[in-house]
């Protein structure tokens, strides 16, 4: 595999590299304050990098293949997983599953809005007693002269309380099979919302819990077919979890870069630290493990763009599934083990949210936990390996 | 240069000429203060913010006016990449003037370089220039092409307007805003407050790979290489160092109230505030 990168990848990384640079300072503020950063919207509308995937048949939708989407996400990665996991929500997880599986009519209605920002997305799937186990969904519907109400709640939601239109999963009323995907917009009837407080990490990014009491969906609003809502989630977990993949490695990359300025700068010993072989060390495996993961995430990105050049074919579909699983399993741990290294060779000035390592060590933490846990993921590797008898939940 | 002023018909395209610079990031130099130095090593590169100005105004005059806009750099080969960033953002054509005796010259040689350019071009009613890059900022390339060229110059544009053959200029001024009007063709440097540089969309970054670029030389221009570049250098840097900076370590006594006032009013004294 080729990865070299095209003159026009090269230029849509510096569109986003000067976005970046402009959200740097607000990000750094919202974060220290604990405040949600309500810049990432309007900053990332003026770069044109809302609906990067997304068909230009709709708004500013930009085409961009899965490699491209990619190597943006990783340049985001780097100010943050915050700033990230808004991308996630609102592109990976939302336009591009209502791309996927959206009639046309709901495609027009909706995709225009949210490419240019008018509308942000997130996607409802897990619930506090339905994490890792979609069966254990409590979530709810019942049909009623061609409406749809739903009933129950979904907690850990990324963008979940400042979102216009999400993708919501339930089952029928009193069963756990034949789960429905729905786009609920905010001001749908019996809908509601709240942040979630007191998170590890994450301040500056929205997550949400979400409440449907007897919520009135028209029927124009079911996502896909009828009875297919497992499908869609797991197509919108490729995305979603290549997303993560890719912000992880600009993560790492991140923890990279600052743990070599401070080395090179830092003295104590009367040298730099950086002279140190230990603290070299550090720095060495943080590189290794990035470049490891990095080619892990562009592989699994190639992967996607020729299964998404060919919808209809099974094999292409399950190798890009499970290299996807392969490079956010192993991103997710390298950003988190990065951080990590890069605060012990900030020393006790990494101790702190006012230096990057501190933002990272919490923030990746959940790339460990959404898209699926290290150990779901573990799972899905290795049987994919062993073969589906071994599926440990059939 | 084929065109005198006032001899410009009115129903020809307007032809503009925008020059650009590709430079050193200066975000991400870092500098090592233990020796006073600069480390380039590893900085990226970009077109010099100011003259992304000039770029952008070019557009938004096509955009009102209609036109052509023809972007030139004199540079490294890899300015290539910033030169398609300028046809991304609007521009039709680009010329990238790359040649090893162009190397290391002073602003009077990279303002001749581009006269002869803008000769090559031919035909043009406006050259937009930044008042200076972000690199070196002489302020000398703008006002040396247009003395080259024998042309009109208008420096520190805040505000350009074209109606007909009448070029209307807001010049921004330490202590006011001066407006000055002459026939095009004309040389103007535009300040950065003129305007918000935009984002390219992925979809105009592809196109710009179909527009014309052409890479020219000293040959290409018929440019005698010992005219040019170091070998004909007035300016030679001697040394690149980081200044020093002292803090003044000020203390505001007396009750609160009082130091708070005493602050602000040396805070706005030092333009620290505004």
């Amino acid at each position: 595999m080729n990865f070299d990168l095209s003159d026009e990848q090269k230029l849509i990384l510096e569109v986003t590299d000067e976005a970046c640079k402009k959200i740097r300072p607000v990000e750094n503020r919202c974060y220290l304050e604990r405040r949600f950063n309500d810049q990432v919207l309007p900053v990332f509308k003026e770069a044109h990098l809302l609906g990067l995937p997304i068909s230009r048949k709709y708004g500013e939708g930009q085409g961009a293949d899965a490699l491209t989407y990619a190597l943006v996400l990783e340049r985001v990665g780097r100010e943050g997983t915050g700033i990230r996991t808004f991308f996630s929500g609102h592109v990976s997880l939302g336009q591009l599953t209502l791309q996927k599986w959206g009639s046309e009519e709901q495609k027009q209605r909706y995709l225009p809005r949210t490419t240019n920002g008018e509308m942000v997305m997130a996607f409802g799937l897990t619930e506090p007693t339905a994490g890792s186990d979609p069966s254990a969904m409590k979530s709810s519907f019942v049909e009623r002269n061609g409406i749809y109400y739903l009933d129950g709640q979904k907690a850990w939601i990324s963008n979940g309380s400042i979102a216009d239109l999400i993708v919501v999963f339930a089952y029928p009323k009193g069963k756990s099979e034949g789960m429905c995907a729905f786009l609920v917009e905010r001001n749908f009837e019996g809908f509601s919302s709240e942040p979630i407080k007191n998170k590890l990490g994450l301040p500056s990014s929205d997550t949400g819990l979400l409440y449907f009491s007897n919520c009135r969906i028209p029927k124009e609003n079911l996502l896909g077919p009828v009875g297919k809502g497992l499908s869609v989630a797991y197509s919108a977990l490729m995305s979603g979890r290549l997303s993560v993949a890719a912000g992880c490695v600009g993560v790492a990359q991140d923890c990279l870069d600052e743990a070599l300025v401070y080395a090179r700068e830092r003295v104590q010993h009367k040298k730099k630290i950086g002279k140190h072989q230990l603290v070299q060390r550090e720095i060495a495996k943080i590189s290794i493990d990035l470049e490891a993961s990095r080619m892990l995430t562009y592989k699994a990105a190639v992967m996607k763009v020729k299964s998404d050049e060919s919808p209809e074919n099974q094999d292409l579909r399950s190798e890009a599934d499970w290299s996807i699983a392969e490079a956010k399993y192993h991103a997710a741990n390298v950003s988190f083990r990065a951080a990590d290294r890069a605060l012990q060779v900030f020393g006790a000035n990494g101790f702190s949210f006012e230096n990057r390592p501190a933002r990272h060590l919490v923030d990746t933490r959940a790339c460990r936990i959404y898209e699926g846990t290290d150990q779901i993921l573990e799972q899905k590797i290795a049987i994919k390996l062993l073969g589906a008898e071994f599926e440990s939940y059939s | 240069m084929t065109q005198q002023p006032g001899t410009k018909e009115k129903k020809n395209p307007l032809e503009i000429i925008v020059c650009f610079k590709h430079v050193i990031d200066e975000t991400e130099l870092r500098i090592d203060r233990a020796n006073n130095k600069i480390n380039f090593e590893g900085a990226k590169t970009k077109i010099s913010d100011d003259d992304k100005n000039a770029i952008e105004e070019a557009v938004r005059i096509k955009e009102k006016n209609g036109g052509i806009i023809t972007v030139v750099c004199v540079g490294p080969a890899d300015a290539k990449k910033s030169t398609k960033e300028a046809l991304a953002m609007g521009c039709d054509r680009a010329r990238l003037i790359v040649d090893p005796s162009f190397q290391d010259g002073d602003a009077l040689s990279t303002a001749y370089i581009l006269s002869q350019v803008v000769k090559k071009i031919g035909k043009f009613d406006l050259i937009l220039t930044s008042t200076g890059t972000t690199d070196s900022y002489t302020g000398i390339v703008g006002p040396a092409l247009a003395e080259y060229l024998d042309l009109p110059q208008l420096t520190y544009a805040s505000k350009i307007t074209i109606s007909g053959n009448k070029l209307t200029v807001d010049r921004a001024l330490d202590d006011g805003i001066e407006t000055v009007e002459c026939e095009i063709p004309a040389l103007v440097t535009v300040s950065r407050e003129i305007n918000q540089p935009r984002f390219p969309t992925l979809i105009q970054i592809m196109s710009a790979g179909k527009k014309e670029l052409l890479e020219w030389n000293a040959q290409t221009l018929g440019i005698n290489p010992s005219v040019v570049g170091k070998a004909d250098s007035k300016v030679e840097v001697k040394s690149l160092s980081v200044p020093k900076s002292a803090r003044k370590k000020v203390i505001f006594e007396g009750k609160p109230e009082d130091a708070a006032k005493q602050l602000a009013e040396a805070l706005l004294k030092e333009g620290a505030v505004k």
